[in-house]
């Protein structure tokens, strides 16, 4: 089967501070690939080896993309395809970039992440089904790909449930907890490093119908007191003296 | 006057009828749909899709004349019921010259909208938690980066605006006659009891839509042994205990106690949140809490971004030190 798995370069959400005084998020941490994209990533490694197959990832984003493009190599992709684009656009114009890049490809499966970390929208995986003219599956735990025949274990209705369904067609993953199974090894990126990435530039984006505001987190008055790295009794001395200082305790 | 400029005029409301059923979120979209006729001043169309609407059309009969109501049925295939949808809204939204269609974002609307975004060309903002007109321009609120921080999309007044709202995040008003479900009467139906878990009913503590004071505990209470560490704190404090969506649906607390877009809604003078990590259903129902402390493992969780004092640590170490330092 022709696999390919769609990534994009996100901000590291999990290193966010928010600056108390302004409510602007600011990031400790380098950006890369996105949670939802590593566990569509080795989804898509293991439904390479239930059938055989040959996985492409595809992005697209700025010139770092191609680091996150090498470490999909090195977790079990084969090679990797950047549609160069910087700035910002909407998600139909990333959709059309990414569908116009596997048309031609004569992809059976394409996996995607549910919900990206950053913004979140989660609509480019459908969108890039629709501009294909071929159907999705959301909500996916894993696929098999067996005998040349795909099927897929998904969460429906908050049961899981298996199907058989015709290819070619886009999976997109289902949110999960805890850490992708498969990670990039140390030799693998060694390798990855080696094999060439396509490139496709991508056309200027049309103005954009949309505006959005600076992320800004709500902020509250108040003290905001963080206590961290205490032992447990300190901690809790702390904490019940703001209690009664604030006449909270009953 | 310049007639190439394409006025667009006019609300549209994508509603959801299942088996004679209109979903609650349906609801919620026709008030963001007033809201919206209401502020900018242009007509609201109602349109009705799904299946039953013998059953559902007499609570339409009493709808303010002003709102034009359409059916369209949608028959649904298997293994892929959304495509029907996408048909049908498609034409819908491209038979008008609306100034913004609000569309589901239930589960099947999650599916769908994308994909009548890409058909038709049109700008969409999902998971929408709030809906408003600033300068002429619709505008609509969403959360950012996990839920940590939040943002403004504003759409050109030339384009056709496509809004999905995150389901259980706007005040349902009633369509017609037809009582406005909400999320938790939905919920309810399948929620567990306080006899079905381990929380101690045989003590009077304070109600908890009135409570001064709540103790909520979510997914990092673990088990029972949890549950009976948050009821210290809860009778240390004389407080109500509350519960998240996450412990709720883990049978670690009853759906009793839920705050948020599918519980309660409070507003006590002390919210203390114990491993939660404070998703935008949860905060929904405790935001206007005076004063919020959060005690959480994960320093990156959201909670934090809105207490007055947090406390990063093992829970099931710090509530019994914080009960002791109570009692003394």
């Amino acid at each position: 089967m022709k696999i390919a798995v769609l990534i994009k370069h996100a901000v590291d959400v999990r290193s966010v501070r928010i600056d108390p005084e302004t409510g602007t998020p600011s990031f400790t941490g380098k950006p890369g690939l996105d949670r939802a994209d590593l566990h569509a990533i080795s989804d898509a490694v293991d439904l390479k080896e239930t059938c055989a197959g040959h996985i492409t990832a595809v992005g697209i984003g700025p010139a770092a993309l191609k680091d996150d493009l090498v470490t999909a190599m090195a977790t079990g992709v084969d090679e990797a395809i950047h549609i160069q684009f910087e700035g910002e656009a909407d998600t139909l114009f990333v959709a059309q970039q990414l569908a116009d890049a596997l048309r031609d490809g004569e992809f059976d499966v394409i996996l995607t992440g549910k919900l990206s970390e950053d913004y979140g929208t989660g609509q480019v995986g459908q969108q890039v089904a629709e501009l294909l003219g071929i159907p999705h599956l959301a909500n996916v735990i894993s696929a098999n790909g067996a005998d040349g025949v795909l099927t897929v274990n998904y969460e429906l209705d908050g049961f899981a449930d298996e199907i058989e369904v015709p290819t070619p067609i886009l999976l997109v993953n289902g949110a999960r907890e805890g850490e992708p199974k498969r990670h990039s090894s140390l030799r693998g990126m060694m390798t990855a490093r080696k094999k060439a990435v396509a490139v496709i530039d991508a056309p200027d984006a049309p103005a954009s119908a949309l505006t959005w505001s600076a992320p800004m987190a709500a902020r509250r008055g108040g003290d905001r007191i963080v206590v961290r790295d205490e032992d447990p009794v300190e901690a809790a001395k702390k904490l019940a003296a703001w209690l009664r200082e604030h006449r909270l305790v009953g | 006057m310049d007639t190439t400029m394409t006025d667009r005029s006019g609300i549209l409301v994508l509603g959801e009828v299942f088996a004679g059923i209109i979903s609650p979120h349906t609801h919620e979209m026709f008030t963001a749909g007033t809201t919206l006729a209401e502020a900018l001043g242009q007509p609201l169309t109602l349109a009705m899709l799904g299946t039953g609407f013998e059953d559902a059309e007499p609570y339409l009969e009493s709808l303010d004349e002003s709102i034009n109501v359409v059916w369209h049925e949608v028959l649904e295939e298997e293994p892929f019921p959304y495509m029907a949808w996408v048909d049908i809204a498609a034409q819908l939204v491209t038979d008008g010259n609306w100034r913004v269609v609000v569309a589901p974002g239930t589960g099947i609307g999650v599916d769908w909208t994308p994909r009548l975004a890409a058909r038709t060309g049109l700008p969409l903002a999902s998971w929408s938690t709030g809906v408003e007109v600033i300068d002429g321009q619709v505008a609509v609120t969403r959360d950012v980066l996990g839920g940590r921080a939040e943002t403004t999309v504003t759409c050109n007044a030339d384009a056709t605006f496509i809004i999905a709202m995150e389901p259980g995040m706007i005040a349902p008003s009633n369509i017609g006659s037809a009582e406005a479900l909400t999320l938790a009467d939905v919920f309810a139906e399948f929620s567990v009891d306080a006899s079905a878990t381990s929380v101690d009913t045989s003590v009077n503590r304070p109600p908890l839509k009135e409570a001064e004071r709540v103790v909520s505990g979510g997914r990092g209470l673990v088990d029972a042994e949890g549950v009976k560490k948050l009821e210290a704190l809860a009778d240390a404090l004389n407080a109500a205990v509350g519960a998240s969506g996450a412990a709720v649906l883990q049978e670690i607390l009853p759906h009793e106690m839920q705050v948020g877009s599918s519980g309660v809604v409070i507003r006590p003078k002390l919210y203390l949140a114990v491993g939660l990590s404070g998703s935008p259903q949860h905060t929904y129902g405790m935001k206007d809490a005076q004063y919020i402390v959060a005690i959480n493992q994960d320093e990156g969780a959201p909670i934090f971004q809105m207490a007055d004092f947090g406390v990063v640590g093992d829970l099931h170490k710090i509530l019994p030190a914080l009960v002791e330092e109570l009692k003394s």
